[in-house]
């Protein structure tokens, strides 16, 4: 089976260093590590925003080979910040994610993410929470074949965090994967697969329950597993 | 073409034939001389109808494009010292170089706005907030300012202060065709090519990293908008001076058309520059007799006032 993503050898000068990294269809991956550490180097290098070295291939096709009109399809990137310079609406904020007009399926995120009632809002005039939802909508919105989300969960209540999960795993039903940068470990078993970056390289790639108990995570993030939940390693 | 762009290229159409026409009783005296009638026309007014017009939208458009790149609505032509290093470098092209053809002066234009920008974002970086952009370029506009001063002040010719006043201040007056053909050929090659970039400068909106991750190269847009914008601003200021605020106003109407869209403001705010300088030099035209306001002036006059809502209505939207 072809990957979604095949990254060879990419790296960033002083943030990241030579990664090798595949990512099957289907694929729910957990970005986890220390503040700095290189989650979101890891998915810039990935997305061919900034990169020192290497290659990156999105189902087969060198990401640099493909132009603005297709890329979206490909791959987007959801930033953690959640500023727009801009008050456009949430409508067209959507819309922006899509490289053609297609006033039906920004109604239908519209619709899948209840902004339907603050469609012709000015998004300098939501909260900050709401404002996620919207540019979680404009990454979503074109359904491509890789998702790289940091930090999507940030700024919601439970209930959105639930509902970006579920959405999340809906989309990658469809053959699509995604890579999703965490603060919050203990949601990594809500994903198929974790990886652990550190001190700008990946310290380990296992299944969430398995690097929720590892030795690599407890020296990674300084804080040890116990039966009352997680504490600091003295 | 959306509707209300065809009703600001209309209003455009209407404010240039009004400027062209305007005031009627000279054209009514020479209507039993119909060959001076039509010089009066084509050689002394069209050049000026055409030049309010292109320097109107080249200040709307360019400061649209500035505010999109800047991620700044406080940014334009006059804000970012690209106006006062235009008029740098063509004083010093005029009265130091001794060069006199149009076309070398308009370069010369160019390249002070150029300078002038890129000390801007070297000093302020490319999205600052707005307090260290518009220190900035206030920096920049005032040490070119300056030393315009200063080159005039020590010119070879005893009467470059008094040459230059008017020119400085702004205006359309006494220019020819050719002195407009050379302001507005590459200003008009600039504008077509920014209003190529609407999409990625609308795009540039939702951060550098978004952008580039569609596909896109913030940096080199960055590089493409400054020089284009240079040019375009700096050919015209070196015919027709410095004009202040068109620029920022403009694309401020602008964007209030395109629901906050900044690169599809392109456009709508080449209109409304184009229509608020045409009528600026109507005003002037209908001035006190026997005294001659430069445009530049009237466009301050107008513009500081507005300027200053612009601010206050930030200040309350950031501490809202």
């Amino acid at each position: 089976m072809t990957s979604v993503l095949n990254a060879q050898s990419v790296s960033l000068a002083r943030r990241l260093k030579r990664t090798d990294l595949q990512v099957k269809p289907g694929e729910l991956v957990a970005v986890i590590g220390p503040n700095g550490g290189g989650k979101t180097s890891l998915l810039r290098a990935v997305a061919g925003i900034e990169r020192t070295s290497g290659s990156v291939t999105i189902a087969g096709e060198e990401l640099d080979s493909i132009g603005p009109s297709r890329r979206p399809y490909r791959l987007t990137f959801l930033a953690a910040s959640r500023e727009l310079v801009w008050p456009i609406s949430t409508r067209d904020a959507i819309g922006l994610g899509l490289p053609k007009s297609d006033e039906k399926r920004v109604d239908d995120i519209l619709d899948l993410l209840e902004l339907t009632s603050l469609a012709d809002r000015p998004v300098d005039r939501l909260s900050t929470g709401e404002r996620a939802r919207v540019l979680f909508g404009r990454a979503i919105a074109p359904e491509p074949q890789l998702l790289l989300l940091d930090e999507p969960l940030s700024n919601l209540d439970p209930y959105w965090v639930l509902r970006f999960l579920e959405i999340m795993r809906e989309l990658t039903t469809n053959g699509a994967a995604a890579m999703v940068a965490l603060h919050d470990i203990d949601r990594v078993t809500e994903f198929d697969r974790a990886i652990l970056v550190s001190a700008g390289e990946i310290l380990a790639d296992l299944l969430p329950q398995v690097i929720l108990g590892s030795q690599a995570l407890t020296e990674a993030f300084r804080i040890e597993r116990e039966s009352s939940g997680w504490k600091v390693r003295r | 073409m959306t509707r209300w762009m065809f009703h600001l290229l209309l209003a455009a159409l209407a404010v240039a034939t009004l400027h062209l026409l305007l005031p009627l009783g000279p054209i009514l005296e020479l209507r039993n001389s119909p060959e001076t009638a039509r010089l009066l026309l084509t050689e002394l007014r069209l050049p000026r109808t055409l030049l309010t017009l292109g320097y109107g939208a080249v200040l709307g458009m360019t400061g649209a494009a500035l505010q999109a790149l800047f991620a700044n609505p406080l940014a334009s032509p006059d804000i970012t010292g690209s106006s006062s290093g235009g008029a740098l470098g063509a004083v010093f092209a005029s009265y130091w170089l001794g060069l006199t053809s149009p076309l070398a002066l308009a370069a010369s234009g160019a390249v002070g706005s150029l300078l002038a920008l890129v000390i801007v974002i070297t000093l302020a970086g490319r999205r600052s907030d707005s307090a260290v952009l518009l220190l900035a370029g206030l920096a920049v506009a005032l040490a070119a300012g300056a030393v315009t001063s200063l080159l005039l002040a020590l010119a070879p010719s005893p009467f470059a202060f008094y040459d230059s006043f008017e020119w400085l201040m702004g205006s359309f007056l006494d220019r020819s065709i050719g002195q407009a053909a050379v302001a507005l050929i590459p200003a008009a090659i600039c504008c077509g090519l920014l209003l190529k970039r609407t999409h990625p400068l609308d795009l540039l909106g939702l951060g550098e990293d978004v952008m580039a991750s569609m596909g896109y190269e913030p940096r080199r847009l960055a590089i493409e908008v400054v020089l284009l914008c240079s040019i375009a601003v700096g050919a015209c200021v070196s015919v027709c001076g410095s004009i202040g605020f068109v620029g920022l106003i403009a694309p401020y109407a602008a964007r209030l058309l395109t629901r906050g869209h900044p690169g599809k403001a392109l456009a709508p705010a080449a209109a409304i520059g184009a229509i608020l300088l045409t009528v600026a030099d109507l005003g002037v035209r209908f001035g006190p007799a026997g005294r001659t306001i430069p445009v530049g002036v009237l466009t301050t006059v107008v513009g500081a006032p507005l300027f200053i809502w612009i601010i206050v209505g930030m200040r309350r939207r950031l501490t809202a």
